[in-house]
């Protein structure tokens, strides 16, 4: 059949076409409103809508606003009969002003891979904005995987020369510096190992290693917590040391540059009772006594000095053993329902059954109500819904 | 310089087909763009908006006058609102347009969101008719995207 012309494109009355006339940041701004996955299948619409919600500074601006609306993501710790397939389970908690949602989701990341999984996923080890990696086993193998539950863009990663080695920590990072995401793993001292008496650190940077690198790390470091965190350009966790009988520390890398330094913690508690969260910018450091949880922060890099910011006393409202059954997961601002200004939460995980946000301006503690099936994840990471990809 | 209604006095704006429009000044300077030329004292002829054609800089004051208002209670506005974004697609473009220009916050954030309404929770079938936009993928290009994404559709 022979091909009929392309008729001329006709200019149509409607917003369509004049859609794409309208200054960037004004088409942006319609987008910002738009739900995540609203914004996918407007890539499906034509290419215009295609070009606009894969531009960088679009998904830029939108990872920066997606930010300000706080969400948790935590895997299901004990999958239901019916879920036991390749899928990726987990809970997704939206705060939006006063309440909050759960989600109970999965992905298959299959159908966008080259190679095949093999085996259930297992755990979330590292979120950074929106992006996740994830562990799986393959037999007795374990790999990893880095995600956009968002997009559902998945990558397999090699596994670091392990062998002998057990990987204990896992971080994954944005280097500003050259605009890469970064995973970095951690492995602690093991007293039957002879060549490796202290902690080893690998690093690999998405979109350019093809393998991973060792990172020197300072010879005493031997023991440090399988919680990281994020802040003012360096990955920060709570170092101690059994053979050198050393007070807990603040061990820190820098992501540019991949060198280690450190800084006392505010006070000397067991390790299990400390826990360090970010803030903007700001690392903060929660310790747990008998009677109450102090939270300190840290003002000043240059000279480490720790400010207490806040006393938890033991809450009325909530059966109280211990603070040991408290888990701080995040600390989050929220505008204030009634005025103009922010409040400031605490959101813990208690006795692993459920969630409790603490206001540190009305010290009032409460129950965050969610339907969940089963008991609450027992592995947390701070989570956005963004349309990053790592490269 | 007090800009309250008591001392308002009238302001000339000229549209962009040469409508000159009589506004209160204390609504005009809902205009970001208008109160820095009031402050300024630049506001005494008639101040030419080239960019604003004469029916929409007629909606737009329309809109200001109710949001200076002060009597109006917060639900009163918000209907009030819902109603005035209820026009056709061409006006709502030379509104975007329109605030934008002039600097009225307020009513760009409700235009915007009076459009990503439009788009929320639809197929992009569906929003090609609503907008009249041209499907412009091939046939393969159309099954690898709809493929990438499909769990969008899900």
């Amino acid at each position: 059949m022979e091909m009929l012309p392309k008729p001329e494109k006709a200019m149509p009355l409607s917003l369509g076409a004049k859609f794409f006339s309208l200054p960037l940041e004004i088409m942006f701004d319609i987008l910002f409103r738009i739900p995540t996955k609203d914004l996918i299948r407007l890539k499906c619409v034509c290419k215009s809508f295609l070009d606009l919600v894969s531009h960088p500074s679009f998904v830029d601006d939108h990872l920066h606003r997606a930010k300000s609306q706080f969400g948790i993501i935590g895997n299901m710790s004990n999958f239901p009969p019916e879920a036991a397939d390749n899928k990726f389970h987990y809970f997704s908690f939206n705060f939006d002003g006063q309440g909050v949602t759960a989600d109970y989701l999965s992905m298959d990341p299959e159908p966008y891979l080259s190679e095949k999984l093999g085996y259930k996923i297992t755990s979330i080890l590292a979120s950074c904005n929106g992006l996740l990696l994830l562990n799986w086993l393959f037999g007795d193998q374990p790999r990893l995987l880095v995600c956009n539950p968002t997009t559902r863009s998945s990558m397999v990663l090699p596994y670091p020369p392990s062998k002998g080695i057990d990987f204990f920590s896992w971080a994954l990072v944005h280097d500003d510096s050259i605009k890469k995401y970064k995973v970095i793993g951690m492995t602690n001292y093991n007293i039957d190992e002879p060549h490796h008496e202290h902690a080893r650190c690998f690093a690999f940077t998405l979109g350019c290693s093809r393998s991973w690198r060792a990172v020197a790390t300072p010879h005493h470091l031997d023991e440090i917590s399988k919680k990281s965190v994020a802040a003012n350009g360096k990955l920060h966790w709570i170092a101690s040391s059994e053979k050198y009988m050393e007070a807990c520390r603040l061990c820190s890398i820098d992501i540019a540059t991949e060198e280690f330094s450190e800084a006392p913690c505010p006070v000397h508690v067991d390790n299990a009772l400390l826990h360090f969260l970010e803030l903007n910018g700001s690392i903060y450091c929660t310790a747990g006594f008998s009677d109450k949880i102090e939270i300190w922060v840290l003002k000043d890099w240059d000279t480490k000095i720790w400010i207490k910011h806040h006393v938890l006393y033991r809450p009325e409202t909530i059966d109280f053993c211990s603070w040991v059954d408290f888990q701080p997961i995040a600390i989050k601002e929220s505008p204030h329902h009634q005025w103009d200004t922010t409040t400031t939460k605490l959101i813990l995980r208690h006795h692993g059954r459920e969630l409790l946000s603490y206001d540190l301006q009305s010290q009032e503690m409460s129950r965050i109500a969610v339907e969940i099936q089963g008991s609450i994840p027992n592995r947390f990471a701070v989570h956005v819904n963004s349309l990053v990809h790592w490269c | 310089m007090s800009l309250s209604p008591s001392t308002s006095k009238m302001l000339s704006l000229k549209s962009s087909d040469g409508k000159v429009l009589e506004v209160e000044e204390h609504v005009a300077v809902l205009c970001e763009t208008i109160k820095s030329l009031v402050e300024d004292g630049c506001a005494d002829s008639p101040i030419p908006l080239a960019n604003v054609d004469g029916a929409t800089l007629g909606n737009v004051m329309e809109w200001c006058k109710k949001h200076a208002d002060q009597k109006a209670s917060a639900d009163d506005l918000e209907d009030w609102d819902a109603e005035f974004v209820e026009r056709d697609q061409g006006e709502l473009y030379h509104l975007i347009m329109a605030a934008n220009y002039l600097n009225i916050k307020g009513l760009l954030d409700l235009i915007c969101q009076k459009v990503a309404d439009m788009i929320k929770g639809k197929h992009p079938e569906k929003i090609r008719e609503i907008f009249n936009i041209e499907n412009d993928f091939t046939p393969e290009q159309q099954e690898q995207i709809r493929k990438d994404n499909s769990w969008a559709f899900e």
